[in-house]
């Protein structure tokens, strides 16, 4: 391609379980969504293993249905874990890469439209640890991408609406919001509070639930239709794997339909019969009210922890392609007593958001002034296995509560258990139980070659710096001995730095499988 | 429809060019400017205001696409952005289902074709310009712009949903569409409750899209140079490869070239062949016979072309007849069997260069516009011929929306008096001449006014001559094509001047004006020297549906009645005249004549105008009677003669074999009857 521009391109991406969205910011500063080479907003989060060939998209969802066992999707659900979790071909791929492969496709993709580009804020859903918001950067690097920051999804949707809405004005930064985000993605629901001050965005409070998302709300439409086939035909269409996955294509394209129109046609066909089913929206709705008092639950629930009332709240924003069902908008409306604001592109929004960030992150390195600044908190408790000295149990020593604003640093002080002590060995967990088998080990760090003869109780300061992208620190000194040991959060399940690096000039060239 | 194209070779003909090409003169320019209105196009139209661009009017822009079609607009901030729809999407497929109770328009209508074959209506912009739907729709026949309105009213609901009561637009078409098309395609608009506010061709709304994300829209933009672009639109119906130069604020067509048959959906039916062939050589039946198995095997072969893009091979399953078939299908086989489709759009892109007189090195940029250019053979071949690696920057389905709402952008800055952030220079894409008379060889021949590739506005003033004495109307037939013979063009209109006053003289100037506007829209002007007041003519409408039936149509599209309010209608319309059968009344046989001598036009006034022999049209009531209007001809003397004596000759044939005749006559009685009637020798 002759001259292209060579400036840097701040990007966004929402690496999403279902879908992913790549935005940019363009020379007004606007957040702007790239179209993927189908010509799609949308790709969807599926790599299928073909061949020599890796696809990933559109081509590879449709391939589920008849190469499934090469297909990989929902890889999300599994960061964090060292291995997918299921072999493709005989191959066992940790899940990050197979969220690199979609984030090459991405970067790929985009960089045919507006030149290469590298510097990338990718998002993770708020509920996110440690360990999972590692393994998304680690996705980054392989992909090729340089990851100047890791922000949570509610997050980025409240700062695409800070912008949209003109909060980032420095002349309006007076002006306070709190918000509820209400994010029903394909796969994942999200609720958070936040509040925007003087172009702060804070969260206050954050909470969601990993298995819930459109994808059933387009489940019950199948089985409604199916029934409705059943009854008519005496013939089941989910039977036969060509036909359920068509008809799964269809109720999703009616699913849409129903949130504009008040009933829409399914074309159902299985075993040389075919009709065209009719749904209405109240029996669509009738269908899935469960599914969406779930929602309502969370909800109550989130804004209970922030300790806000309704009245608090002075917007709600929807974000995720599920809210334009009207159901949820009815629903918010009646519970929160104000319309939801729409006014954010529901899919593209978090990614518009992350390309706002990467901007701000990028002129800050030219040092220029940022116009907003975020804060967040954390989603789960991070603390130190200890030894409780009266029943001797493994108790966790929660060092930085949930929903502490970040960054922030905190200290608490252990001792050794007993006298001559040799080796310290400091183990982070993440969790809410008092219990530190019940949490979530996030690594560990040794202070080794003590001086001999220490006495039992000797005190141990543990310092845990907890960075705003969510990054943590650990610094361990003991008192006396003069040694301290600090160390950035060691992953069991990472892979090490050799193994990225060969990933990355795997997946960024595109050659032979690794 | 036959395709009005004709290789340029056979543009040179006998007839006597207009000595000058033709472009506005710079007075004329600048008033053409100020009239050219573009309200003046749509007939319906004709009643809007022409100032003022509305408070609250939007600037949008629908791509009335073959497969899809798509709507943008310009926002507060001057920028273009895309409308959803009501089914949250950017991209409503062209496609109608006239069901009982309602009409449906969009994807659900795409997925009931494999149900109800005979409801579904698709790819209906083809058949613009033709008098009906290529297929019938449960039994009636169709006009293509009715259906077309269908889809443009669904487009108009989802505009208003998304962005408040708006009705003025711009609609795309081909840059390839002639006449006929184009005005099929505002009429559809007017039958969809729009106000059409001008349609503009495609590639040069893509140019525009292309121009907005390189900032090249902005006079005052720092951006480079100016640049020479290719447009390669291969969409889903048609071809379309355009020549543009894009400086800051200015974007300028060079040439145009194409073909309205040509698209994804021809690579489509190769893939469904290719399956079919397969499917009865293993089952010995033709899926292509039955509707809904042909809607499904489309269907089919559409996800594996898809699927091509991407991946190296696909299956297309195809179940039909209780026997089911899964044909393998790679990308090098899809390839093979299209490689003559590859070619034809390649050779009228060679064939573009040439008539630019423009080579590879000149060409700065390829822009890629249309679903179909995603097929990776389309690049492949590009860059092999051109060695430039062809441009993403734009959506290739977005761009040609977003470029009419730019141009819709244009139009209402220039109605409002403000001034435009950019300008438009386009080009025609067919020839338009008026059928003339030769003046020696008295043959009918095609008398080009404005070549085809010439920017526009154009106006180009021809004055002709009336072909006898005390002439007292004149027909003028507007063609459009590239061949000299007027059989080969298409007949796009015909315009009447009526009663002249009696006792003009033979070879009495008629002087002829066309007018193109920048939309490809044309008004034909006549004027009769000496008669003192000037004639100012409309076309007629040959083709096409009536006045009356647009307002009756109009009703029905814009009711939600079903299929019903469009079968009582489909009746008396169906009967309506073929575009074939009327505008030929002026080509009676061609006179036998010696060969045709390139004949000089009498010397052109300002180098722009051209004098030639006027032919009274025999349909207008009073015109002389032809024995007088050969009496004499003037301006060719020669000719004259020719004639007389070529009188005369006929008058010797007729005496001879009434002579010849006769003999034969009493030589069978001399035989008969020998007795009665004596042999003379």
């Amino acid at each position: 391609m002759r001259a292209m521009n060579t400036k840097i391109i701040p990007v966004g991406i929402d690496l999403g379980t279902t879908f992913s969205v790549i935005a940019r910011l363009d020379d007004d500063g606007r957040p702007t969504t790239l179209v993927n080479a189908e010509g799609d907003r949308l790709t969807p989060s599926a790599v299928l293993f073909d061949g020599q060939e890796l696809i990933v998209g559109r081509e590879a969802l449709k391939a589920v249905a008849t190469e499934g066992d090469r297909v990989a999707t929902c890889a999300k659900r599994d960061v964090g874990h060292r291995v997918f979790h299921k072999a493709i071909e005989g191959r066992q791929y940790p899940p990050e890469v197979i969220e690199a492969f979609i984030l090459n496709k991405l970067r790929q993709d985009a960089a045919l439209q507006v030149g290469p580009l590298e510097k990338a804020v990718i998002t993770v859903p708020a509920y996110f640890d440690e360990v999972r918001r590692k393994a998304t950067q680690d996705a980054g690097y392989m992909a090729g991408l340089d990851v100047l920051d890791i922000i949570n999804e509610p997050t980025a949707a409240a700062v695409a609406f800070g912008f949209q809405g003109g909060f980032l004005d420095p002349a309006r930064k007076g002006q306070q919001q709190r918000v509820l985000v209400y994010d029903l993605g394909g796969g994942t629901f999200d609720v958070t509070v936040m509040e925007i001050r003087a172009a702060r965005f804070q969260t206050l409070a954050t909470d969601g639930d990993v298995q819930l998302g459109g994808y059933d709300w387009d489940q019950r439409l199948v089985d409604l239709i199916a029934e409705s086939f059943i009854r008519e035909h005496q013939v089941d269409p989910r039977q036969d794997s060509q036909a359920a996955a068509r008809l799964w294509r269809e109720c999703e394209d009616a699913k849409r339909t129903l949130s504009s129109r008040p009933k829409a046609t399914v074309p159902c066909e299985n075993q040389g019969r075919a009709s065209r089913v009719e749904v209405t929206r109240e029996q669509f709705e009738e269908a899935t009210q469960d599914l969406l008092d779930r929602t309502r639950f969370t909800t109550q629930q989130t804004l209970r922890a922030a300790g806000l009332q309704w009245s608090d709240v002075d917007r709600v924003l929807l974000v995720g392609g599920a809210t334009r069902m009207p159901m949820v908008r009815q629903m918010l409306q009646a519970l929160s007593g104000k319309p939801p604001d729409a006014s954010v592109a529901a899919d593209e929004a978090v990614a518009h958001g992350a390309a706002l960030h990467a901007g701000l992150l990028l002129a800050r390195s030219q040092g220029l002034p940022g116009t907003f600044r975020i804060k967040n908190v954390n989603s789960h408790s991070l603390g130190v296995v200890g030894i409780d000295p009266q029943t001797q149990r493994r108790r966790n020593g929660v060092l930085v509560p949930r929903n502490t604003p970040l960054p922030v640093t905190a200290r608490r002080t252990f001792r050794t258990q007993k006298t001559n002590q040799h080796t310290i060995l400091v183990q982070i967990v993440e969790g809410e139980s008092s219990s530190a088998d019940d949490c979530n080990p996030l690594g560990r760090c040794t202070v080794s070659d003590l001086p001999p003869n220490m006495p039992a109780g000797t005190p141990v300061d543990v310092l845990f710096q907890y960075q705003s992208n969510g990054r943590l620190k650990v610094r361990v000194s003991v008192y006396g001995a003069n040694r301290q040991v600090e160390t950035e959060i060691v992953r069991e399940n990472s892979l090490s730095q050799e193994d990225l690096d060969a990933w990355r000039r795997f997946i960024v060239q595109g050659n032979a499988r690794g | 429809m036959p395709t009005p194209h004709h290789p340029p070779e056979n543009r040179p003909g006998q007839v006597p060019q207009p000595s000058a090409p033709p472009g506005a003169g710079a007075n004329f320019d600048a008033e053409n400017r100020s009239q050219d209105h573009p309200n003046h196009v749509g007939r319906p139209s004709q009643a809007e205001p022409p100032t003022g661009s509305g408070a609250g009017s939007k600037a949008i822009g629908i791509d009335l696409g073959t497969t899809n079609s798509a709507i943008a607009w310009v926002d507060d901030c001057g920028r273009t952005a895309m409308v959803f729809n009501a089914e949250g999407e950017i991209l409503t497929p062209s496609v109608v289902l006239f069901d009982d109770a309602e009409v449906v328009v969009g994807k659900e209508a795409r997925s009931a074709a494999t149900i109800y074959p005979d409801r579904v209506a698709q790819w209906v912009k083809r058949d613009m310009g033709a008098a009906v739907y290529s297929r019938p729709i449960r039994g009636n026949h169709l006009p293509p712009e009715v259906i077309q309105a269908c889809i443009l009213r669904k487009l108009k609901t989802d505009l208003v949903q998304a962005l408040g009561p708006q009705s003025r637009i711009v609609i795309t078409v081909p840059a390839y569409f002639d006449e006929l098309r184009r005005k099929a395609t505002v009429d559809a608009g007017e039958m969809a409750g729009l106000t059409v506010l001008d349609i503009v061709n495609e590639p040069t709304a893509a140019a525009l899209a292309f121009g907005e994300a390189l900032g090249y829209l902005d006079c005052n933009a720092a951006v480079g140079a100016s640049m020479n672009v290719l447009v390669y639109d291969l969409g889903g119906g048609t071809f379309d490869a355009t020549l543009l130069r894009l400086s800051p604020g200015h974007v300028q067509t060079l040439a145009t070239d194409g073909d309205v048959a040509l698209g994804g959906y021809d690579w489509d039916l190769r893939l469904v062949d290719h399956v079919a062939q397969a499917f009865q050589q293993a089952h010995g039946c033709d899926p292509r016979q039955d509707p809904a198995a042909l809607n499904h095997l489309l269907n089919a072969v559409v996800e594996a072309k898809h699927t091509l893009s991407a991946r190296s091979s696909a299956n297309v399953v195809i179940n039909h007849a209780q026997r089911s078939l899964t044909v393998p299908i790679t990308r090098a086989l899809f390839e093979e069997l299209t490689a003559d489709l590859l070619e034809r759009t390649a050779y009228t892109v060679r064939q573009l260069l040439t008539a630019a007189k423009m080579d590879w090195p000149q060409v700065t940029r390829i822009l890629l516009v249309g679903g179909s250019t995603r097929m990776p053979m389309v690049s492949q071949m590009l860059t092999r011929m051109s060695q430039i690696v062809p441009d993403h920057r734009v959506n290739p389905d977005e761009a040609v929306a977003r470029g009419a709402a730019l141009y819709a952008h244009y139009l209402l800055c220039r109605q409002g008096r403000q001034p435009s952030p950019f300008q438009v220079v386009n080009v025609n894409s067919h020839s338009l001449g008026v059928e003339g008379i030769h003046a020696q060889t008295l043959r009918k021949t095609n008398v080009t006014l404005i070549p085809r590739n010439t920017p526009l506005p154009a106006q180009v003033k021809e004055t002709f001559s009336t072909r006898s004495a005390d002439q007292r109307s004149i027909v003028i037939q507007v063609l459009e094509g590239e061949s000299s013979l007027p059989q080969e063009c298409t007949p796009i209109g015909r315009a009447v001047i009526r009663d002249l006053p009696p006792g003009l003289a033979q070879g009495w100037p008629v002087e002829i004006t066309f007018q193109y506007a920048t939309n490809g829209r044309l008004t034909v002007r006549g004027v009769v020297s000496g008669t003192q007041s000037e004639t100012v003519l409309a076309i007629e409408r040959d083709v096409g549906v009536s006045d009356d039936g647009l307002v009756r149509w109009k009703q029905a599209v814009t009711s939600p009645q079903g299929f019903r309010s469009f079968a009582a209608l489909a009746g008396p319309v169906s009967g309506r005249e073929a575009p074939s059968s009327v505008p030929l009344a002026n080509l009676g046989p061609a006179p036998a004549a010696p060969p045709a001598q390139p004949v000089a036009a009498t010397a052109p006034a300002a180098g722009r105008e051209g004098t030639r022999t006027w032919q009274p049209d025999r349909g207008v009531p009073d015109r002389k009677p032809r024995s007088t209007s050969h009496a004499r001809t003037p301006f060719a003397p020669g000719a004259t003669k020719r004639s007389v004596a070529h009188r005369w000759v006929n008058a010797l044939a007729y005496l001879l074999s009434a002579l010849v005749g006769l003999g034969l006559a009493y030589s069978v009685l001399a035989w008969k009857n020998p007795g009665v009637f004596p042999w003379p020798f």
